[in-house]
């Protein structure tokens, strides 16, 4: 790792193709689908980024590429020296109860991952101490740890994967979609315990999200991404506050909230629009969906540009 | 508006293995003519099990008891050939995913006119045109097209927006949706509850819309019934609920999604999780979980009672058995 001792993870210009099958089926060239491309940021120590992007934006593409699940094309990730991705790297995922053995007990479910570690050779008490410690961290009775995950309910379920990923006390814990699979009322709960273990633990946490709804509540820097590219990133509270994508604007409109009078004096944008443009090639993704888009978009793609020292934005015509 | 839809005192039974589960114990619905209800509740609180014992859809084990009354009458006892024809024709429904509602082997062409040419001894050509003609109207672009490919190749909107079409093709008259929108993205759901909405107004349809988001009602609904533990503990027109919602459980519920909405500043949750529901509870089945818990909550159910505009199951507000 280069620069501050502060940064975990550097991510610079990153880019991930898959092979599709071409449509004509003797073709002998192999097309390429480009699920992320030039991506760029910096994980700092103790921080948490949020994610945001629709399905097939590329965001657990990137997850995954960086805990070197899949190949990257092009670009670097580096991390910290002292990362070992295996311990220091943990995920949780989307959906609770398809993540988790059918088969094994909860105990066998937490313990699984220390089976897999160097430093593991714990002792039943040194491993039963580790189990309580974590089960009542993460609101779980210890006494429910010879049940099986299916007696569970889905935010319980979410606790138990929180845990099998705590326990290898991990630096970096990646959250995909942590919550979209639970009821409103049992997001927050969820939530509050992700930041209550960072603080407890100093974890640094990456937390995907397809709406922006809950990332607010819980990053300190966001990306959002649109069709591979990221289009903004920067301070949370400074791009909800002020959008610079158009992007970034809708989704933070398109929201529904819980009051009706405001439900009822909404105008409905639709994020698809009627009558789509041919584009080219060159044009900026986002072109035929945006609501200001002008020639120049048509014709080329925008890069990175700064608003201010926190924000920066993929856009021509950014919002004021 | 005329009542449509009435259902009495529904309890419904699993018999299990393992025992007994009380999905719903004892819930009144009605549905006028032309409305949205909106049923809301965490995933247990028994809303969807309650949708399905509605068209006879729960599985053998299911013990359901009460009434069912559609149009004067009751349904509760109807023999297969009834029920069929009610689904064919009156009550449709639709499903929070929509790509296992979907045989993946066969085209959209074909599910979406296999009723008509069987029920309604359509021609095939004549059916393929309503099809066409449907999926137009939940705005599908190139439906002439569309309509041949098969549900992997179109995107999870598109497939709810098949599921729509699919629904309305049998001009029913009561339309149950259920989670519709929870699988999608926040900008494609926008999209399917804007269509949603002017479907309603178009084919005069009353629809149960069911849901756990809160905020997903404040748009769509006329009247909304809250669940918990498979009974309502609240029930009001929808600005009686959103702004003077009565019940703990409510109010806990709507604290949570308005911080959600990022119109407070700090993450609000209802603390603790549902009761189990593989026994029967003595109390009133929130008393746990409540912070304005007074010593009757454990001992008694309280009844649904209030004005005809507002009524709600809590002890705070006077009545109790």
């Amino acid at each position: 790792m280069n620069n501050s001792a502060s940064n975990l993870m550097q991510v610079n210009g990153l880019s991930v193709s898959y092979p599709i099958q071409s449509a004509k089926l003797f073709s002998l060239k192999k097309q390429q689908f480009r699920a992320l491309s030039d991506v760029s940021f910096v994980l700092k120590q103790g921080s948490t980024l949020g994610i945001v992007g629709e399905s097939g934006s590329g965001k657990t593409t990137l997850a995954k590429a960086m805990v070197g699940l899949i190949k990257t094309t092009h670009g670097q990730i580096s991390t910290a020296e002292n990362i070992i991705p295996t311990r220091d790297i943990q995920f949780v995922f989307q959906d609770p109860l398809a993540a988790l053995n059918p088969r094994m007990t909860v105990e066998q479910l937490i313990l699984e991952p220390l089976c897999y570690q160097d430093s593991a050779n714990l002792n039943v008490l040194a491993s039963q101490k580790k189990l309580k410690q974590i089960m009542e961290q993460v609101g779980l009775e210890y006494s429910q740890r010879s049940r099986y995950a299916h007696e569970f309910s889905g935010g319980q379920c979410q606790r138990i994967g929180i845990a099998r990923a705590m326990i290898s006390e991990p630096r970096i814990l990646i959250c995909d979609e942590p919550v979209s699979a639970l009821d409103v009322s049992v997001r927050a709960q969820i939530i509050n315990l992700l930041k209550e273990l960072q603080n407890r633990h100093g974890l640094t946490l990456i937390f995907i999200a397809h709406d922006l709804s809950l990332v607010r509540f819980i990053s300190d820097e966001l990306i959002v991404l649109y069709q591979g590219q990221i289009v903004e990133q920067g301070d949370t509270q400074r791009i909800f506050n002020h959008p610079g994508h158009p992007y970034t604007q809708a989704l933070i409109e398109v929201e529904p909230r819980p009051d009706p009078e405001f439900e009822r004096q909404r105008e409905h944008v639709s994020a698809r629009r009627q009558n789509q443009p041919q584009t080219s090639e060159l044009a900026c993704a986002y072109t035929a969906r945006c609501q200001n888009r002008q020639m120049k978009c048509m014709h080329s793609q925008p890069d990175m540009t700064s608003l201010s020292d926190k924000q920066k934005v993929a856009c021509f015509y950014p919002m004021k | 508006m005329p009542l449509l839809l009435e259902a009495k005192n529904i309890k419904v039974r699993f018999k299990t293995a393992r025992g007994t589960i009380y999905a719903v114990n004892g819930v009144d619905l009605s549905l006028n003519k032309g409305e949205v209800l909106g049923i809301v509740g965490e995933s247990g609180s028994g809303k969807t099990q309650l949708m399905h014992s509605l068209i006879k859809l729960l599985p053998d084990n299911a013990v359901v008891s009460g009434e069912i009354i559609y149009q004067g009458q009751n349904i509760a006892q109807a023999s297969l050939t009834q029920i069929n024809k009610i689904r064919n024709n009156e009550i449709a429904m639709i499903f929070q995913d929509p790509m296992s509602c979907l045989n993946p082997y066969l085209k959209i062409s074909t599910q979406l006119t296999e009723a008509m040419l069987i029920d309604r001894n359509l021609r095939k050509p004549e059916a393929l045109r309503q099809a066409v003609e449907m999926l137009e109207k939940v705005q599908i672009p190139n439906a002439r097209q569309r309509i041949h490919s098969y549900p992997y190749q179109l995107s999870g909107g598109m497939r709810q927006r098949v599921m729509l079409a699919m629904a309305l093709l049998r001009k029913p008259k009561i339309l149950i949706a259920d989670e519709p929108t929870t699988a999608l993205d926040v900008t494609v759901q926008a999209d399917i509850l804007q269509l949603l909405k002017k479907l309603t107004i178009e084919y005069g349809l009353s629809v149960l819309l069911v849901t756990h988001d809160l905020s997903i009602v404040a748009g769509q609904c006329d009247r909304v019934m809250v669940m918990y533990a498979g009974k309502v503990v609240e029930q009001a027109g929808v600005d009686n609920l959103f702004y003077h919602a009565k019940h703990p459980y409510t109010q806990g519920l709507l604290a949570s999604a308005k911080s959600q909405s990022g119109m407070s500043n700090k993450l609000i949750s209802i603390p603790g999780q549902a009761p189990a529901n593989n026994k029967r509870i003595q109390g009133c089945p929130f008393s746990p979980r409540c912070d304005q818990r007074i010593e009757l909550c454990d001992k008694n159910m309280p009844i649904l009672s209030g004005s005809p505009s507002q009524l709600q199951a809590c002890h705070l507000y006077g009545e109790f058995q």
